[in-house]
């Protein structure tokens, strides 16, 4: 595992932690985030940074504790061979949980903006095949996809920022007219954007130079918070809160506002865009599945490294979506659950990481 | 080195027949594509409406000669107007080329929730079409022949889109403006009106809507008046006329400030204007270039006469109209919160509203001849 061909620099090791913030979901959070917190939802959004921080914070704490043992083989070394298992199991479940959406989503966008004709379980198969490709690939080619799509996402900004034109300040004022409790409140929308920022407790050992870990860690979700933010406030600010209310993707609707000379429809131009960073975050999934699944059974380790167990993984995958999210609705459901659930495990899990490796702080250092 | 070329050039052969599998290519001539869509309703009885949609489709000839007709969609609903549409069509209909869309004036009174619902569903079409409401039916002045233009619709988007620079027009006027301004809180939408005037098509004025559902149509003139207490940054020509030959024109560019003062339940709105611009044409003045109080008084009296005017159409608004079609509302609520069940449409009605209109001549251009 501690090969040095494998290592990454602080840049890659950002650009990897924003990929992982940053899905396709996000066009879809204005919606969410304006039903409780209405024209302050943007301040909603900057403060759900809070939960990557705490996250950051830890692993900051943890990883110079233990710069070369990921969060995996602490738990196994503290709680045994069994429960340790058992946990790393259960934060294999907490990542998982967010796999099936991510097709999901990607593809409803995919047909309904660019190809409704293709059917979905033809687009699933295209994902998969590109998807479980790239994270075959190893750490340091997604390190190099998570590059490109942080300027593919810098351009998206530039581009929005031509509804600045548009809009009107008015829609967004008064700014705290709804009051510091539905602010606080409608934050809690915001965890599924913010979440599996929990990759980078297993990709802190893999960094070839352990000092910046926090450097990039708060540079990642400082650009993730003003991505965010900026996304829900440049909807607010040329839809309004009453129109918000009745898109399904905000962002896309307030971007269908700019003209571009030569192209009829920008809009495809804009999905196109935004499909590759979904792919991006697909094959970023497939790769942490797959890893924490290697660090649970060391045996395993060489079976698993063939092409055929991303195959494996894409087929389980594509299963769960085409039968437990067959659309829109049930899949808000299930997330609302899910996400609920794998944020709860997530912070528990890594809280108590940290509180043990606090009180072992003595003994158990030295032994090992 | 070669395992890795053979995988990518298996998986791109498998990603192109998976995507290309099953799914129907059609040539371009088989291709019917929509250039402007109109909407209306007539009524079969009391209780029962129809919808009737004509769409304006390119046909293209062999010898190169582009020319449109007219195919018409009827229906109780919307779903019906697709599947009529298509019983005269040899054609695959193709959408989102379309560059506009006329709706009658039947169909806007009755509200345009319907066919707005159905543009906002619609993946395929454009946004940015221009709209524009007609006099009687959208049928007749889209079968209209225009020399030069392929077909009517072509030419309505251009008219309306080149209002911009004249009777203080925007250009505010997409699908993706009326989604977002009907509905929203304090907001209201105006739409250009069109009709056939002497065998041509012409802006006749604004339609002014409440919510969803058209109120009232102006003439041209009010219009004007409208459009310059509405909008900003907008530009249009004054004229301050003393006798027919004697009168002074200015084209300005017009800067719209409102303030809004709540005491106790009582709303005042001030709407400051500031209208910056050239001379244009003068043969009231003498030494308007040289002598600085004619300019100075010229500059008072256009500021007192357009403040005049405005003041008229904010009466006619109150009691005429009773609508909020200057967007006060929005700015009230901006200030004062949102979604506390106002209707916006009374509190501004029965508020006081001021206007203060300042002239500024900048420049007279390159001389004077009236001298």
């Amino acid at each position: 595992m501690n090969d040095r061909k494998g290592l990454i620099t602080a840049n890659e090791l950002t650009c990897l932690l924003i990929g992982i913030l940053i899905d396709i979901n996000i066009t879809m959070t204005p919606n969410s985030v304006v039903a409780i917190s209405k024209q302050d939802g943007w301040i909603s959004m900057a403060l759900g940074a809070v939960y990557p921080l705490y996250v950051a914070l830890i692993a900051i704490y943890v990883s110079r504790k233990f710069p070369n043992d990921n969060i995996l083989v602490l738990s196994k070394r503290y709680f045994g061979s069994f429960i340790g298992n058992v946990l790393n199991f259960l934060f294999f479940i907490s990542f998982f949980s967010y796999f099936p959406p991510a097709y999901f989503n990607a593809t409803l966008i995919l047909r309904t903006y660019i190809i409704p004709f293709m059917s979905p379980f033809k687009v699933y198969l295209v994902i998969t095949l590109i998807g479980a490709y790239t994270a075959y690939k190893g750490l340091k080619v997604l390190a190099r996809i998570g590059i490109i799509s942080f300027f593919l996402l810098i351009v998206i900004m530039l581009v929005s920022l031509a509804i600045l034109f548009y809009g009107s300040i008015l829609n967004v004022m008064p700014i705290f007219g709804v009051g510091a409790k539905d602010i606080i409140y409608g934050s809690k929308n915001t965890i599924y954007d913010y979440a599996l920022f929990e990759w980078i407790f297993l990709l802190y050992p893999f960094i070839n130079d352990k000092n910046k870990i926090k450097d990039s860690a708060f540079k990642a979700i400082a650009f993730c918070c003003f991505v965010y933010t900026w996304v829900v406030f440049i909807a607010i600010y040329y839809l309004g809160i009453d129109m918000i209310k009745k898109t399904i993707w905000g962002f896309f609707s307030a971007t269908e506002s700019i003209r571009v000379d030569v192209i009829t429809s920008f809009r495809y131009v804009f999905v196109f865009i935004w499909v590759l960073i979904a792919l991006k975050s697909i094959s970023y999934s497939y790769y942490i599945c797959i890893d924490i699944l290697r660090n649970i059974n060391k045996n395993l380790n060489k079976k698993l490294n063939s092409i055929f167990v991303f195959i494996i993984m894409g087929s389980i995958v594509i299963f769960i979506t085409k039968v437990y999210y067959p659309n829109r609705l049930v899949k808000d459901e299930i997330v609302n659950f899910t996400t609920k659930a794998s944020t709860i495990y997530n912070l528990f899990f890594i809280t108590l990481i940290a509180v043990i490796i606090i009180i072992k702080k003595d003994d158990k250092c030295e032994k090992i | 080195m070669n395992k890795k070329k053979y995988f990518i050039i298996i998986a791109v052969v498998i990603i192109y027949t998976i995507i290309s599998l099953g799914t129907e290519k059609i040539s371009l001539e088989d291709l019917g594509i929509i250039t402007g869509i109109g909407y209306d309703m007539k009524k079969v009885s009391p209780t029962e409406k129809k919808y009737i949609f004509p769409f304006s489709v390119y046909d293209f000839e062999t010898s190169g000669k582009r020319s449109s007709h007219i195919s018409v969609g009827e229906g109780r609903n919307v779903g019906e107007t697709i599947e009529t549409r298509q019983k005269q069509m040899n054609k695959t209909i193709l959408q989102g080329l379309e560059r506009t869309f006329v709706i009658g004036e039947v169909f806007a009174e009755n509200g345009l929730k319907p066919i707005l619902d159905e543009r906002a569903r619609n993946y395929q079409t454009s946004d940015m079409a221009f709209g524009a409401i007609c006099k009687g039916k959208s049928e007749e002045i889209l079968g209209m022949n225009i020399e030069g233009y392929g077909s009517s619709s072509e030419f309505i988007a251009g008219l309306i889109e080149r209002q911009q620079g004249y009777n203080f027009f925007s250009q505010n006027y997409k699908v993706i403006d009326m989604l977002v301004r009907i509905d929203a809180e304090g907001r209201n939408l105006v739409m250009p009106y069109i009709d056939v005037q002497e065998g041509k098509i012409e802006i006749v004025g604004l339609a002014i809507f409440k919510k969803d559902k058209m109120i009232a149509t102006t003439d041209l003139y009010t219009a004007k008046i409208l459009n310059l207490l509405r909008e900003d940054n907008v530009k249009g020509v004054l004229s301050y006329q003393k006798k027919p030959k004697e009168y002074t024109d200015i084209y300005v560019t017009s800067k719209r400030k409102v303030k809004c003062e709540k005491k106790q339940d009582k709303y005042t709105f001030t709407i400051d204007l500031k209208l910056t611009g050239n001379i244009a044409s003068n043969t009231l003045y003498k030494d308007i270039l040289t002598n600085l109080k004619d300019k100075e008084e010229y500059e008072k009296l256009m500021s007192k006469k357009v403040q005049d005017n405005c003041n008229e159409f904010l009466n006619k608004m109150k009691n005429e109209y009773k609508t909020d079609c200057l967007e006060l509302g929005r700015e009230a609520a901006a200030k004062y919160g949102r979604r506390k069940g106002i209707d916006w449409n009374e509190i501004v009605c029965n508020s006081e509203i001021k206007v203060n209109v300042k002239v500024i001549v900048n420049e007279q251009g390159r001389g004077d001849f009236i001298k």
